[in-house]
């Protein structure tokens, strides 16, 4: 009988490995987005130096049998019996509302602020190219203050958090500003948070990141009506048919509960998903580009932009990248030509979240000047390309400092094993990070 | 590779031990030399033949002598082999050490500085060199003869499961087994080193990795962030959090020992319930202080000595020594420098005193010390120590924000309590019971295969969950 036992720990110890051979056992993949590292291939200089043990390492343990279910349980234990999220950079708040540990602790409590002089800078500089390109092009910039769930319904956060707050925020110190200096903008926090008294579904779910579907549609019915307000257009009318109420989530609403891969999936929250129709009688769809980021993206890829602008509009992903209709085909943003395009739209709109309000612009306002004039572009274009060049060779010198470095190199490591990143992912980021405070 | 990793546990470990336990006794050294060779390769591959070869050449020095009637050429030879050995360790360990405060001296005269390129270390040099050093002595003293073959130094020395991280396994402890232990392999021996090797896990994995977050994050505080209590809860995370990470690690390296016919020594005996910091070096890495005792201590003259002073003088050489063996750093030399005065401070007052105040009372003022012992270990730099003792002991109560989860108090709380139980007679009958029993019943060893599988289940996903870290969609 002991060498019963003895076998059975045994095979206990390999099952892992004939599962990861055999898949005898149809384990589901684990959510949230993620890469899995590679089979590196074996050559005696690899593994000489190294790279070829760590590399396998990274793989295995990205790959062994049975990994999605121990990672579920173990963060299943955590949540039930420490209410606590295994996901970095979430918290869990009351009545199970998933929150951005990172936007309370900075962005609600104004830790971030960028301060009021820097905000007055930015948004006279935003005056000046809306009047500009609304007099020699009859474009029309609106700035769009995206929601977050920390902002429209703050109740659930965590107890700890309150009264941590500093100070102002960004959010409130845009919007006070852009009112005082009369720019088009529209606060979608407060939009949700007058819809949240009236509306019957949640305008976020409480494992979503994002707003909830019904929010979103209304929130880019919100900007259309806006859009038709300033330019004086009647841009095709939307209705709403049945209101489909779900167990199972789409597209982004549980986009948080996907990430936190938990073993047991609760279904206590139902989803809803409203049925569309758009009359395109007599009606105009404007030329619309977006410089913006995630929000602006479940808005891109809706039936709101796709039957109310002009070929469906388009999207600069954080003015870095040109998004695609679906995931998967976007092109860097270096493939297109930014002054023809600008010059083809109708509308621009910057959405932007409150997290994201230190990068407001995402570089866009800051080379305007240059975008609209073409020879300027040209020059830009030019002149940019070198600078990519000479950016790289001072990260890699950085990099190089930083592992001589035995201390500096240490708490890189510590922070690395923080945030849960490769040492070579945070020895960039902290490159970069130098650099950037450095300039 | 590390025994609390994914790849350790899910594939060399059974791959070895199915190899190891297929094999004839003839072939099992060459398994567990092969095996040991290709663990130590995946973490330092150029090493290994650093090892190798000054292993080999050890191995030859001392048969020499073994063999030699002239004293002065025994002397010779071990004299050879004692350097060649720390020579490497004082090359590869200490050289950047060295270099770097010859800068700091050259630079204060306005000199300029050496130019030197640093020197990787390798890993498990102070373990294994250690273990070098007791053959060398221990045949040169004619402890026990030296192993007949070099396969089995090799596997002494090389032996993975106590390699990069101890216990310092001594020659004469073991040369046995070596060379026949058959006796040892039995399947009771085989089942209780699975349970200790999953105590050991269990150890590292649930207790000192949470531990190691909490304290990680308050070593890294920057001064305005700190408070007395922050500093004292961060300090007593790094207590528990050394504790449970180096005892699991013994635990596992003893565990695996049983299970391919070893016995090593014990290094740790509930090292916190001390009365005093020498009773404290009678149970923390234990054979450490032995080792310092017999190969150092004692040579010098021991307790045997003329004076007070010099008793003294040599108990404070061998604490700053053993805080130097831990690590090149000047706070690891002032960590051991603090031991060595409360050594002293014990035989000349400090015992007389803990005993007078009760046991709970000594145990705790002994604890605390240890605490501040720590913060010493733990520390980047000098400046970094006097900052965080400075705050222990300053009464800051401060207005920080400092949140800790329920895992860390749950946890904490179960660390506390194990670290202590003992105290009483029920925790050490448990103790001795769980940890000291040659054979259990039929019935306990199934429970305990069903509690191993509960752990390793648990340990693993624990690890895996460690390096597993998604984007949310769209959340970039």
């Amino acid at each position: 009988m002991k060498k019963i036992l003895f076998i059975i720990i045994n095979i206990l110890l390999f099952i892992t490995i004939i599962q990861k051979y055999t898949h005898f056992y149809s384990e589901k993949q684990l959510g949230g987005k993620y890469s899995l590292s590679q089979e590196p291939n074996f050559n005696l200089n690899n593994f000489l130096n190294g790279d070829f043990q760590k590399q396998y390492d990274e793989y295995f343990s990205d790959n062994f049998g049975f990994r999605s279910i121990l990672i579920k349980l173990n963060n299943q234990i955590n949540f039930s019996l420490f209410n606590k999220i295994n996901t970095f950079g979430l918290t869990l708040g009351k009545e199970g509302y998933i929150y951005g540990k990172g936007y309370i602790e900075n962005t609600v409590s104004g830790k971030d602020f960028i301060g009021k002089k820097a905000i007055d800078s930015i948004l006279s500089k935003v005056k000046e190219i809306q009047f500009q390109l609304k007099r020699d092009h009859n474009i029309d910039l609106i700035i769009v203050y995206a929601p977050s769930k920390e902002f429209v319904i703050p109740e659930f956060i965590p107890e700890r958090y309150i009264g941590t707050e500093i100070g102002i925020t960004n959010t409130e110190y845009f919007i006070q500003k852009s009112k005082e200096k009369k720019l088009n903008f529209i606060d979608l926090n407060n939009h949700l948070r007058q819809l949240k008294k009236t509306e019957p579904y949640p305008i976020f779910y409480r494992k979503g990141e994002h707003w909830s579907y019904p929010s979103m549609i209304k929130s880019g019915e919100h900007i259309i009506n806006y859009i038709e307000k300033i330019r004086g257009i009647d841009m095709p009318d939307i209705s709403y048919g049945n209101i489909q109420e779900s167990d199972t989530s789409r597209y982004f609403d549980n986009d948080q509960g996907d990430a936190i891969n938990l073993f047991f999936e609760s279904s206590d929250e139902k989803y809803y998903y409203p049925e569309l129709y758009f009359n395109y009688n007599d009606k105009i769809k404007p030329n619309v580009l977006a410089i913006a980021d995630c929000y602006y993206q479940h808005i891109f890829r809706s039936p709101i932009a796709n039957e109310c602008f002009k070929n469906g509009g388009s999207l600069w992903f954080y003015n870095r990248e040109k998004s695609s209709k679906t995931p998967g085909n976007e092109q860097d943003i270096s493939t297109v030509n930014k002054h023809i395009e600008i010059l083809k739209q109708d509308v621009i709109i910057h959405m932007i979240t409150n997290q994201n309000l230190e990068n407001f612009g995402f570089g866009f306002f800051n080379e305007i000047d240059n975008l609209l004039d073409e020879s300027k572009y040209q020059n830009m274009m030019s002149s940019k390309k070198q600078l990519d060049e000479l950016k790289e060779q001072e990260i890699k010198a950085v990099i190089d400092r930083i592992t001589a470095n035995k201390k500096w190199y240490k708490k890189v490591k510590v922070e690395a094993k923080k945030r849960k990143i490769s040492i070579d992912e945070m020895l960039f980021k902290s490159a970069k990070h130098l650099i950037k405070s450095r300039n | 590779m590390v025994f609390s990793s994914v790849i350790f546990l899910l594939l060399f470990l059974p791959v070895f031990l199915l190899v190891y336990h297929l094999s004839t006794t003839k072939y099992k050294n060459w398994v567990i030399l092969f095996g040991s060779l290709f663990f130590y390769a995946w973490g330092a591959p150029k090493f290994i033949f650093v090892v190798v070869g000054s292993v080999i050449i050890d191995y030859y020095l001392i048969n020499s002598m073994y063999k030699s009637k002239i004293k002065r050429t025994r002397l010779l030879l071990l004299t050879t082999s004692i350097s060649i050995n720390l020579g490497l360790l004082l090359y590869f360990k200490y050289a950047n050490f060295f270099i770097d405060n010859v800068n700091v001296i050259l630079s204060s005269f306005g000199y300029e500085n050496v130019s030197w390129s640093n020197i990787v270390l390798p890993i498990g040099i102070s373990f294994y060199t250690f273990q070098t050093l007791t053959y060398s002595i221990d045949v040169y003293r004619n402890t026990h003869k030296p192993l007949e073959t070099p396969l089995q130094y090799l596997v002494y020395i090389m032996l993975f499961p106590q390699m990069i991280a101890g216990p310092i396994v001594r020659f004469n402890e073991i040369a046995d087994q070596i060379e026949n232990r058959e006796a040892l392999e039995t399947i009771d021996n085989k089942l209780i080193g699975f349970f200790r090797f999953g105590i050991g896990l269990a150890k590292k994995v649930l207790i000192a990795n949470v531990m190691g977050v909490e304290a990680d994050r308050v070593f890294s505080m920057q001064e305005n962030e700190l408070t007395t209590p922050i500093v004292w809860m961060g300090s007593l995370a790094y207590t528990f959090q050394i504790y449970y990470d180096f005892s699991g690690y013994s635990d596992m390296a003893i565990g695996l020992g049983k299970i391919l016919g070893f016995k090593f020594p014990e290094n740790f005996n509930n090292p916190y319930i001390s009365r005093n910091i020498t009773e404290f070096w009678r149970r923390w890495h234990i054979t450490l202080g032995s080792f310092m005792k017999d190969y150092l201590y004692i040579p010098l003259g021991g307790n045997r000595v003329k004076t007070k002073s010099r008793l003294y003088a040599n108990l404070w050489l061998v604490f700053i020594l053993s805080g130097l063996w831990h690590g090149a750093a000047w706070n690891f030399v002032l960590w051991g420098f603090f031991h060595g005065l409360f050594l002293i401070l014990d035989r000349l007052f400090l015992i007389e005193i803990l005993n007078r105040i009760g046991r709970y009372p000594s145990i705790f003022v002994t604890f605390i010390i240890t605490i501040v012992g720590w913060v010493l270990f733990r520390v980047d730099s000098i400046s970094q120590a006097k900052l965080y003792i400075k705050k222990m002991f300053s009464f800051d109560f401060g207005t920080q924000n400092h949140y800790i989860d329920n895992q860390f108090w749950i946890v904490f709380s179960i660390a506390l309590f194990f670290a202590f139980f003992t105290t009483i007679k029920l925790g050490l009958n448990i103790e001795r019971k769980i940890f000291f029993t040659a054979k259990y019943t039929l019935t306990e060893y199934i429970i305990g295969t069903f509690l191993l599988a509960i752990c390793l289940i648990l340990c693993v996903g624990a690890i895996a969950s460690s390096s597993f870290n998604p984007f949310i969609y769209f959340r970039f």
